[in-house]
């Protein structure tokens, strides 16, 4: 809770405008209700009818029949060379819509995703939003808080990327590391120390896997000299003071305290996200998506209004202040 | 080849910031022609603009190949 917490302040000081593109969903309706009656933020629901009852004090627009919708074509269009009619087949559906709100600055992000599977939130947010100009790729990444763990940062501690991309080259793997480590410090305001996870330590193995490891970081520490990125390390190294000391010895600003686990494919972050949720009891918030332009967060088809406000939070809680 | 294959031919050229002639039904859409899937729901929407076939941004996940999308389209028409 306390991960949630602090976003919720964050997100209150900033009042962020939130546009959901399933406006006309009951779940999606019922927490934007709790967001704007608890000032978390501003929410804007795209909506069929926008004369609908139930939703008084609440942003309505009807994408179709909005002012907006013939500058977001002409925008789109001009950008990628499309022709109009074919730019408005993308932009007016309440998806592209709400993404050209975000790309524009009408919106500081969305919330999608109940209605959509997740492929075509993406897609429809890296070709409307775009990708952050220092990114290579969506990524994403949980939080977990950790029952009775007094390591990471103060028992939480961030697993990347448990939900988009299956087998990440070394290059990819880098973008996920830096990535990471820069929403971590712009949402949860921590230093980070990134630890590229692999079954060896420092060489301790040879292997084509390892390999992998030990490539994407010296790319990601030649990305960003300035951030403490340390790999290949076993988890157990990078968690455990003692362990380190074994197996890293000095001098590393990452081994035995990282506070973000890169996990070399998703594999591997998606099950060891899973068993430390239930083995562990840990809670874990996610997954954040990260590497657009702008923050999007996408929903589980089974996302409950709790759910919803926390994906939301997160989405407001992020960017410049 | 039919008036429809060339055309999605140019339309494929066209996501694929390419020119036509560069290319062919054999070639594959993503590591041939570099169209990652920001380019598909763009040629799936140049389709169904131009074809009139209608194709589903999910749909258009599937054709691996420019035949592929020919075929795809072949039997929306």
């Amino acid at each position: 809770m306390r991960t949630m917490q602090d976003l919720a302040l964050k997100a209150r000081s900033r009042q962020r405008t939130i546009v959901f593109p399933e406006g006309d969903n009951p779940t999606i309706r019922a927490a934007a209700r709790r967001l704007a009656d608890e000032q978390l933020a501003r929410p804007v629901l795209l909506v069929a009818d926008p004369s609908a009852g139930g939703l008084s004090g609440l942003d309505l627009v009807h994408p179709a029949s909005s002012p907006a919708l013939t500058g977001y074509v002409q925008r789109y269009c001009a950008a990628r060379n499309m022709p109009e009619r074919a730019g408005r087949r993308l932009v007016a559906p309440p998806l592209g819509f709400a993404s050209m709100m975000v790309a524009t600055g009408d919106a500081d992000g969305m919330v999608a995703g109940i209605e959509h599977p997740t492929e075509e939130v993406l897609m429809l947010a890296e070709l409307l939003v775009g990708l952050a100009p220092d990114a290579r790729c969506i990524s994403s990444f949980f939080v977990m808080e950790v029952p009775g763990f007094a390591g990471g940062e103060g028992g939480r501690i961030v697993f990347a990327d448990p939900a988009v991309n299956p087998d990440p080259d070394p290059e990819l793997l880098a973008d996920i590391a830096v990535t990471t480590a820069r929403s971590v410090a712009d949402m949860l305001d921590w230093t980070p120390r990134v630890a590229m996870l692999s079954f060896s330590t420092h060489g301790s193995a040879d292997h084509p896997l390892v390999d992998k490891v030990v490539e994407a970081t010296r790319l990601a520490r030649a990305r960003a000299p300035e951030l403490a990125i340390d790999g290949e390390l076993q988890a157990d190294a990078a968690l455990v003071e003692a362990v380190a000391q074994k197996k890293v010895g000095e001098g590393s600003p990452v081994a035995g305290r990282a506070n973000i686990l890169v996990f070399p494919d998703l594999n591997s972050a998606n099950i060891g996200s899973k068993l430390v949720q239930r083995l562990a009891g840990a809670a874990s918030y996610g997954p954040v998506l990260q590497g657009l332009a702008r923050p999007v967060s996408d929903l589980s088809r089974g996302a409950t209004a709790d759910d919803v406000v926390g994906a939301a939070v997160m989405v407001a809680a992020r960017g410049p202040q | 080849m039919g008036t429809e294959d060339k055309r999605v031919l140019e339309l494929v050229a066209k996501v694929a910031r390419k020119d036509v002639a560069a290319v062919s039904p054999d070639l594959r859409i993503a590591e041939d022609l570099g169209v990652k899937s920001v380019g598909r729901i763009e040629l799936a929407a140049l389709l169904e603009d131009e074809l009139g076939v209608e194709i589903g941004n999910f749909e258009m996940r599937k054709p691996k190949t420019v035949r592929e999308v020919i075929g795809l389209v072949n039997s929306k028409l």
